[in-house]
């Protein structure tokens, strides 16, 4: 989207226009729910992230500073809503750290699909490699929606890409669905 | 993996014309690159669009709703809803004011101890990091005192030990790196500590059955 028109329905979701707000569904609403679906692993929790989502917006709007990018300030809202939604659900939460220090083989190496593989790293590894592989946001920008040093997020990345090279390399080509 | 050029190339240190070149000799390099060409067509395949019939209808529906409570606040527009007039603030000023003095009160009268967290407090996570620092350090020296008991023993109970004590170190390699996020998580710290007990015990137990 052109800088200027995105200003403008900036302005206009300030204004609590509704029509502005389906024109932020229309751009990004496809990668804010395939985000929260990777990062929570149940489709109707992500719609109810996303949902969420968009209610933190309409209430925050004007919290929102002019030059920022109005796609991490979205990510991070959805980010900051998974994590609260991850923290709510403790026991399955803490499962992927729980069964990697137990040797317990994780929902990661049982996957059959690289979604699911995805799916069963652990959280922060997880986002990483989805925002910045998946929905391509450079590894500054990703660094700025979860709130860590970029340094941390290249490390994560570098995890996630080879945990899920080690992963493909057990499953034979083709057997991926 | 024994070759490091894949992830030299990854991190930039070696180019990629450097790194085709390494490739026409080197066939694990040459199966990890295969493998990360696959993975980038796989997760391209991950873009796909999800269906998500009705969500709009549902986030609109919400949103219709919190501007109606916006502007039913004081009968302005749902942005300005929560900003009072001049001629408001005059009322709401004090009474925020003796609401806030109330709060303050009620804080220090009604304090009860904080609730047991799983997060370590910052003195208390260095205090356990300097323990655990010296627990690795004596445990590390066990190590190297066990080292020629283990090679004098029968080949069988030489691999079972050295198999057992491998297993440990993977496991206290992912508690390190779980801590690496999440360095005051008090579980996985318990899970670090249980495994250098296992260690400690595994040595013991080597140093033991020679005696």
């Amino acid at each position: 989207m052109d800088p200027k028109d995105e200003e403008r329905m900036i302005e206009r979701c300030r204004a609590g226009d509704l029509d502005a707000y389906r024109q932020v569904y229309d751009r990004y609403g496809q990668p804010l729910l395939r985000t929260a679906t990777r990062l929570l692993d149940r489709p109707q929790e992500a719609e109810d992230a996303v949902q969420e989502t968009f209610l933190k917006l309409f209430r925050g709007i004007h919290g929102f500073r002019s030059g920022a990018r109005f796609s991490t300030y979205l990510f991070q809202i959805l980010h900051n809503t998974c994590v609260d939604t991850l923290r709510k659900r403790k026991p399955a939460a803490a499962d992927v750290t729980e069964m990697d220090a137990l040797g317990i083989p994780s929902s990661h190496e049982l996957a059959h699909s690289l979604a699911q593989a995805v799916d069963g790293l652990p959280v922060q590894m997880r986002a990483c490699f989805v925002l910045f592989a998946v929905e391509e946001f450079s590894q500054e920008e990703v660094a700025d929606i979860l709130g860590v040093s970029v340094g941390t997020i290249k490390a994560s990345i570098h995890r996630a890409r080879k945990k899920l090279r080690a992963w493909l390399g057990s499953c034979p080509a083709g057997e991926t669905s | 993996m024994i070759c490091d050029k894949f992830e030299r190339y990854e991190d930039g240190v070696l180019t990629a014309r450097e790194f085709a070149l390494h490739v026409q000799d080197c066939p694990e390099c040459r199966e990890q690159a295969a493998l990360d060409a696959r993975l980038n067509r796989e997760t391209a395949a991950l873009r796909t669009p999800l269906g998500a019939e009705g969500l709009w209808k549902r986030i609109e529906t919400s949103l219709r709703h919190q501007k109606e409570i916006a502007a039913a606040g004081d009968g302005e527009p749902a942005f300005r809803g929560l900003r009072p007039s001049p001629r408001r603030w005059a009322v709401l000023a004090p009474a925020g004011a003796v609401l806030l003095a109330l709060a303050v009160l009620g804080i220090h009268l009604f304090r009860k101890p904080p609730a047991p967290s799983v997060l370590l407090t910052s003195e208390a996570l260095a205090r356990v990091e300097i323990k655990e620092r010296e627990y690795v350090g004596a445990i590390d020296m066990l190590a190297r005192q066990a080292r020629p008991k283990l090679a004098a023993m029968d080949i069988q109970m030489m691999s079972l030990y050295r198999d057992k004590l491998a297993t440990i170190d993977a496991q206290i390699d992912k508690c390190r790196e779980a801590l690496d996020f999440n360095p005051g998580n008090a579980h996985i710290r318990r899970y670090l500590l249980a495994a250098l007990q296992d260690k400690h015990q595994a040595l013991a137990d080597v140093l033991g059955s020679m005696n």
